[in-house]
């Protein structure tokens, strides 16, 4: 029953021209990143390892696919979010919007497997936009650039990763950010159930996502005591992926704050819309 | 300038009484023992011990003509100190310089004579560079030397005899100060400070490594000059 559901309700979504908005924005940045870095990439490179040049002969290719996924996943992973949005904020209260919740409720399912079914719904949404922004820029990019070794600069070392060494940590990476994009699905989804109309989730949960994000920036000490509470503090730790050695602790640490987050607020989603009076 | 000046009276007292042996003549002998060698291409494999970076073991082709052309080919990226890979002896003396012999000491069972040269050209980028020649082979088995701005450094050779008349590095073990902020990262975060933050230790100047090993020589096959006309 839930796998009929969640096909119907995959449908209907895929069925808004806004569901497309993401991928066509995914889509357009990313072929546009590798242009910018087919013609400038060079320079940045020379740029970010202009100091070792000076004791080191730097010979081979940095310039390839995997550092300029590595560099697209960088930049737009926080943006990402805002994508994400405006598909799960629309997943319930679309249905008040469009006055088909009673419609919905009248039919011989559980509202339990309406919320279940749609939240599904959205996280196939969040992963499908990670896998074709890995398509668009890991694989378009290999196929332009080709592989080679992936330089990472933290802020306490450079990394230099064998080609060999690489794939596996992105495909993580992008299964660490495919986590993080369900939070902030999740989030959206539990504003969808408290409202009837779809702006309102979209809009706050975009606000709470900058806030957090301008909480974390800020770096004094009253906002540093609120940091290990915000879900925006974890959603980017995929970059750990990218660190020798791994540092489990903190992936795993975070991997339990990010799926604690989907529970609670899959869980408040759920009572609120059991007990939600359908008046629409 | 007042500091060569100085080091140059320093070692003209001090070591007066070790002029006994001509250096500029040992040095003369290196360098003819080197020119016998036109050219050579050898396989390398780069080990790196430094401080702030990881990267693991490379292979390359190295490419070498007098009197210092270096080209290197690698499949995958390879970072390879400048003052180790390119080291020539006979770039190291052309310029006008002043040496001293200090005295004799034995390394790994090899009688060497130390040599102290000081480059006379204020546009040198050496300061000082302290040498230890094998007397027997006339081949320098280490170097430390100081250099404006990269600091101080020290190379150590093992060689290996090539076609039964050459010697030519086997290994090569290329120590020098490390700076952090040479490391520092340029992509500074905006959306989280935390990573920016500086590991507690990392003011501190450390020490880095870096190993070569050769093997495969080919040595006067006759290396096209064309292949060093790039930027290597």
């Amino acid at each position: 029953m839930i796998y009929n559901l969640f096909k119907i309700e995959f449908l209907k979504v895929f069925k808004k021209w806004r569901t497309y908005i993401g991928f066509l924005a995914v889509g357009v940045l990313v072929p546009l990143v590798h242009l910018a870095m087919y013609l400038e990439g060079q320079n940045s490179l020379d740029f970010i390892t202009r100091d070792l040049r000076q004791s080191f002969l730097l010979v081979g290719n940095l310039l390839n696919g995997y550092w300029i996924s590595y560099i697209i996943l960088n930049v737009i992973a926080v943006h990402i979010p805002f994508l994400i949005t405006l598909v799960a904020g629309d997943l319930l209260a679309g249905e008040a919007t469009a006055g088909t919740y009673r419609l919905l409720i009248t039919r011989p399912i559980s509202r339990m497997q309406i919320v279940t079914s749609k939240f599904l719904t959205g996280f196939s949404y969040s992963a499908l936009l990670i896998l074709w922004l890995a398509i668009v820029s890991l694989v378009i990019g290999i196929l332009v650039f080709g592989t080679g070794e992936l330089l990472v600069v933290r802020s306490e070392m450079i990394i230099i990763f064998d080609k060999s060494d690489i794939f596996w940590r992105f495909l993580l990476a992008y299964g660490f950010a495919i986590l993080g994009m369900t939070v902030v699905c999740s989030l959206a989804f539990f504003f969808s159930s408290l409202v009837e109309n779809a702006i309102g989730p979209i809009i706050t949960t975009m606000a709470v996502i900058i806030i957090f994000i301008i909480i974390s920036a800020i770096d004094v000490e009253i906002f540093r005591s609120f940091k290990p509470y915000l879900f925006t503090n974890y959603i980017l730790n995929w970059k750990e992926f990218f660190n020798d050695p791994l540092d489990m602790n903190k992936i795993i640490n975070s991997v339990l704050v990010l799926g604690g987050h989907i529970i609670v607020l899959l869980t408040a989603t759920a009572i609120i819309f059991q007990k939600k009076d359908i008046l629409s | 300038m007042l500091l060569k000046i100085v080091t140059l009276l320093f070692f003209s007292i001090g070591l007066t009484f070790s002029q006994n042996k001509d250096p500029e003549k040992i040095l003369e002998r290196v360098k003819d023992e080197f020119k016998v060698i036109e050219d050579y291409k050898a396989d390398i494999s780069v080990k790196v011990d430094i401080p702030f970076i990881k990267m693991p073991e490379r292979e390359a082709k190295l490419y070498f003509k007098q009197p210092d052309n270096i080209h290197i080919e690698s499949e995958g990226f390879a970072m390879l100190p400048k003052e180790g890979i390119n080291f020539s002896p006979i770039s190291l003396f052309e310029s006008e310089h002043t040496s001293f012999y200090e005295k004799e000491e034995i390394i790994e069972g090899i009688e060497s004579a130390v040599i102290k040269v000081i480059p006379l050209n204020d546009k040198s980028d050496l300061v000082l560079s302290t040498l230890w020649i094998d007397l027997e082979r006339y081949l320098i088995l280490k170097i430390e030397s100081s250099r404006k701005p990269t600091g101080t450094f020290a190379i150590e050779f093992d060689y290996t005899k090539i076609n039964e008349k050459y010697y030519l590095p086997e290994r090569i073990e290329f120590t020098f100060s490390v700076e952090p902020l040479m490391f520092r990262s340029r992509n500074r975060s905006q959306l989280n400070p935390d990573e920016n933050k500086q590991p507690e230790d990392s003011s501190k100047v450390k020490t880095g490594k870096v190993f070569i090993n050769y093997s495969n020589y080919d040595v006067n096959t006759g290396i096209p000059d064309s292949l060093f006309s790039g930027k290597d």
